[in-house]
Formats: C-alpha cells, sequence, structure tokens
C-alpha cells in the first residue's frame, strides 16, 4: 500500500558522463562533467541546489566548490552503490531539509582492476580508491563470495553455466541498441561458454566491467518538478533491505539474504504490481545477482530463472522479453553498458519513462520501472519509479 | 594471563600480511602453535564468526578464542584463478577455497584452502578435516577429504 512520501519525491533531471574503458580525466571531471549535465536537463543552476547527496570518491565538499553551488543545508558522502545516494536525497527533501539535491556517482577504473589500469601512470599516482583487494587469499568474500554461492545455487538446482549465460547474452543484445554502452559487439552463448574463467562458475563476462564515467540526477519535490521542463519520474516505492547474517562466507543461504528483506518491504509499500512493471532493471554487478532477482522479487520462484528466461526468450533479438514487452536492463546493464554500480539502472529507469530511450530500447508507453539494486550480502534494495501523471 | 606463550610481536613478524586486531588476535596466536581457534561466548556457549569481543547472541562480553576440530562438510567452493600476490599461490592453476561447517556449530563456517594430492575440485557437501600448511604469511588451516569418508 502507499506510503505519505510515495511518488511525493521525484528525478527532475539526469545526465550520465559517458562510460568507457578509459576517458582520461579525473573523477572530479567526469562528476562535474554529469552535475553539469543533469542540472541543464533540469533547467536549474548552481544557485538552485540546496543539497549534495555525493560519493566516497569524490566528496561533496570537493564537488560544491567545483560546481560554485553558493550554499547547502544538507549532504553526505555515501557508500556505494547509487541507491544510498537516490535514497538519502529524497529522506532529505521529504524531511524539508533540502528542497533540490543533486545526487551523483562516480566510477573511475583503479590499477588493482586490471593490468591496463596498472600501466596508467596516472592512476597509479590515485591509489586505489574504493577498490581495496581482499588481503587473505582463503577468504570467500566481494567477487570470490559471489562465485561460491554461484557455484551454490547451480548444484543446487541442477543448473548449469547457461543460466548466467542468458544473462550475459541478454545485457549484450541489449548494449548493441545502446550507442553509450562500452561493450558493443554481439555475444553469443558459445562466446560467452568459452570466456576466460576468473573465479569458477564465473568468468570475466559474468563480472561488470571496470569503466570510468558518472552519472548526476536532481531530486526534488513532485511539486516543484511539474515547473521544470522535463517531466518528472516519482519515486513510488522504495526499500533497502539487510539480514543479521549478512557476512559472504557465514550466509545462511540464498533464501535468506537482504533481498529477500529489500523486496518484502517494498513491494509493502506499492500500490503497483509486478503486472503493472513496463521495465525492469535488475542488478547484475555478478550474473547470478540478476538471476536472483528474477526469483526474488516474484517473476518466479527458486531456481527457476533459467526457465524463465528461456520462455521469455526473443530468439531473434537474442533477448529477454517478458511477456513479449518488458526488457531487462534494455540499456545493457552492469555487464555491457558498463560497471556503473547501479547508477546506470537509475539513469535508465529515467530515460525509459521520459520515453526517451533510443529506438528498439525504449519500451512503448513506458509508465512503470523496477529497479533492483545490489545483491546478497550488504546492498540490497528495490524501488518502483513511475512517470508523473500530475 | 593469555593461554599462550607467544608474544604479540611474533604474531605480527609471522603474520606480515594478515588483518590482525584485538578481535582476533588469540585466533592467530592460536595459529603459531597450529591451533584452530574459535571465538566462542562462556556465558552462552555458542561459537561466532568472525571474530568479535561480544557475543551477537546474548551480548555478553565474556568471550574467548576456544578450541574447534575443523571437522565438518564444505558449504561452498570455488576455484579462483586470480587473488591476492605475494602468498606463493599458483593462480595459473587456480587456487581452490572451501567454505567449511563445522561439526561444532550449525552455520559455523570458516574457509581455507582445499588440498588433495591430486588436486581435484571440493564436492559440496563432502565431508572434510584440518590440516595445517605452511605459506609465506605462517601457518594456515587448510582443508582435506575426511578420512572418515575414503
Amino acid at each position: 500500500m502507499a506510503q505519505p512520501i510515495s511518488d511525493q519525491i521525484a528525478i527532475a533531471g539526469v545526465f550520465s558522463a559517458p562510460y568507457t574503458r578509459s576517458r582520461g580525466m579525473t573523477a572530479l571531471a567526469m562528476v562535474t562533467e554529469a552535475c553539469v549535465g543533469a542540472l541543464r536537463d533540469a533547467g536549474l543552476g548552481p544557485c538552485d541546489v540546496d543539497g549534495l547527496s555525493g560519493s566516497q570518491l569524490v566528496h561533496s565538499n570537493t564537488l560544491q566548490a567545483a560546481l560554485g553551488v553558493p550554499e547547502i543545508t544538507w549532504w553526505c558522502n555515501q557508500r556505494i552503490p547509487v541507491y544510498h545516494q537516490l535514497f538519502e536525497a529524497m529522506y532529505a527533501v521529504w524531511s524539508g531539509a533540502a528542497t533540490t539535491v543533486l545526487v551523483y556517482h562516480v566510477t573511475y577504473r583503479a590499477p588493482g582492476v586490471s593490468r591496463s589500469a596498472a600501466a596508467d601512470p596516472f592512476r597509479r599516482r590515485f591509489g586505489l580508491g574504493t577498490n581495496v583487494p581482499n588481503a587473505n587469499p582463503d577468504a570467500a568474500v566481494n567477487a570470490v563470495g559471489y562465485a561460491t554461492w554461484a557455484g551454490r545455487y547451480l548444484h543446487d538446482y541442477g543448473l548449469d553455466r547457461t543460466t548466467f549465460g542468458m544473462v550475459a547474452v541478454n545485457g549484450r543484445s541489449n548494449a548493441l541498441l545502446n550507442e553509450h554502452a562500452a561493450m558493443r559487439e554481439p555475444l553469443t552463448m558459445d562466446d560467452y561458454l568459452a570466456a576466460r574463467m576468473l573465479r569458477e562458475p564465473l568468468t570475466m563476462l559474468d563480472m561488470d566491467l571496470p569503466v570510468d564515467g558518472a552519472d548526476a540526477f536532481v531530486v526534488t519535490s513532485t511539486e516543484r518538478a511539474r515547473d521544470l521542463p522535463r517531466r518528472p519520474v516519482t519515486i513510488h516505492a522504495a526499500s533497502m533491505g539487510q539480514a543479521r547474517v549478512n557476512n559472504e562466507e557465514q550466509l545462511v543461504d540464498l533464501d535468506h539474504t537482504g533481498q529477500q528483506i529489500a523486496a518484502a518491504a517494498m513491494w509493502s509499500r506499492s500500490d503497483a504490481t509486478l503486472r503493472d512493471i513496463d521495465v525492469f532493471l535488475p542488478y547484475d554487478g555478478f550474473s547470478i545477482i540478476e538471476t536472483r532477482w528474477f526469483e526474488v522479487i516474484g517473476y518466479c520462484g527458486p531456481g527457476e530463472a533459467y526457465d524463465f528466461m528461456k520462455h521469455h526468450w526473443n530468439t531473434e533479438r537474442e533477448r529477454i522479453e517478458i511477456d513479449g514487452r518488458v526488457l531487462v536492463n534494455p540499456h545493457g546493464g552492469s555487464l555491457a553498458d558498463g560497471g556503473t554500480q547501479g547508477s546506470g539502472h537509475f539513469r535508465e529507469a529515467v530515460l525509459q519513462l521520459r520515453g526517451e530511450a533510443s529506438e528498439g530500447r525504449q519500451v512503448p508507453g513506458a509508465t512503470t520501472a523496477l529497479v533492483t539494486s545490489g545483491g546478497f550480502f550488504f546492498n540490497s534494495a528495490a524501488a518502483v519509479l513511475r512517470a508523473d501523471e500530475g | 594471563m593469555p593461554d599462550h606463550p607467544r608474544s604479540i610481536d611474533e604474531v605480527f613478524d609471522v603474520f606480515p600480511n594478515a588483518p590482525i586486531t584485538h578481535d582476533n588476535l588469540d585466533i592467530y596466536l592460536g595459529r603459531l602453535e597450529r591451533r584452530l581457534l574459535v571465538k566462542r561466548c562462556r556465558a552462552c556457549d555458542r561459537y561466532h564468526e568472525p571474530p568479535r569481543s561480544f557475543c551477537p547472541d546474548c551480548l555478553s562480553g565474556d568471550v574467548a578464542a576456544a578450541p574447534v576440530s575443523g571437522a565438518g562438510r564444505v558449504v561452498l567452493f570455488s576455484r579462483v584463478h586470480t587473488g591476492p600476490a605475494g602468498f606463493g599461490i599458483d593462480y595459473a592453476a587456480g587456487h581452490p577455497i572451501a567454505v567449511v561447517e563445522l561439526r561444532e556449530q550449525p552455520g559455523l563456517r570458516l574457509s581455507g584452502q582445499f588440498v588433495t594430492p591430486d588436486g581435484r575440485d571440493a564436492r559440496l557437501d563432502e565431508r572434510v578435516e584440518l590440516v595445517w600448511i605452511d605459506r609465506a604469511d605462517g601457518p594456515t588451516p587448510a582443508f582435506v577429504p575426511s578420512s572418515e569418508e575414503v
């Protein structure tokens, strides 16, 4: 059931500083580019901003000075993924702590993520940023945590890697229609199955693509957003979710994660149901996460994602079309649009609900989007966004 | 009085890369002597992982490192082909990591290298027992297939 806050807070502007393997820019420059674009998109300037919802990579004080925002009365510097920044901004505007909040997120390919990144002298001087590697070679945490639970999932349901391959192929096929996606070569199931194994059973095509880039969003009241040039996209329902036992190794099982908590709480606050959803944007930082979101959010039961994807597969376009209509990560997701740590999913929701996504990728007449963000351990969230009808 | 005669300086010398804290110091003191320890509450007898100074079940502060068998079953497994350098691990062959649920308590798990003569993968749910291996960063607990099962 809808809550007092439902649809009262809106995203009034969005802009992406494009994600590519290497922008040759600092994180601050990319954030500035995204924020300037989002403000222009919303028909606003720095003087209209009184809140900054920032990241740990570029703190809000740094950005405020760089953008020339005269005064702010509220800010935060949240960890990834970007729903933290978006939800914080929503509550700040709802509470009156700020009226117009600039939300931003940036990724910068740190030298720890690849050999090519390590060879870049600028990145070496930058340090590891938020990509601090695991120091214990035997710990099943971070990426290894996802790999081990992916293996458990396949084992428990008698499935093989083609399940995850469908997630990867769907993302890549969609990215072919997104001119801003970082990976734009077609991908077949055979390509997927031949990909280099990193952490069994997950290959390099099962994990998000390290990229440079930034997204920014203008968050304000729906009432105020209606006076601005763009059609407001409202936050209808949202929840985070975290379970008591949330450590990768100690997690009870995949049926007791933050995903279930976020999904149940979000649906309890929503008038929309799964039947109302026009576009589905599940987080896919690892393919197993998207696989599970189909099941946890209610499209199918545990272990049924493979059958579900197969049943709704468009063999001509090599992508998922739920009931021949609902697209899944039409921007390409983290695996192909780029490892945006969730900001790409919210950006795509806004573009879809404004009817501005490119041809073949736009769901015609989309009014309701479902975004499920984060994974199993300590970063799950879900939200329904709607095109404002006011 | 600590249960171990070894000095704190020695722990930092023998485990130069380990994230040693006041919460897990006892665990590493045990490793020096190849004793596998897990934090256990003396008020409610529950074990917990990762190591903490307060019991997450009853919130008692009377927590101490207690010996465990290291025997249990493999709950999670992955062979990884990339990982932290400096431990002498051959990632080309793949580094087999097992997460083992200890027989002492349901849900209590430790991770470690899975060791077999033929280098095979662990089977999920197979029974294992403790073995100590030596690495650049000191004595390290690892797991071998259970001798009871063979």
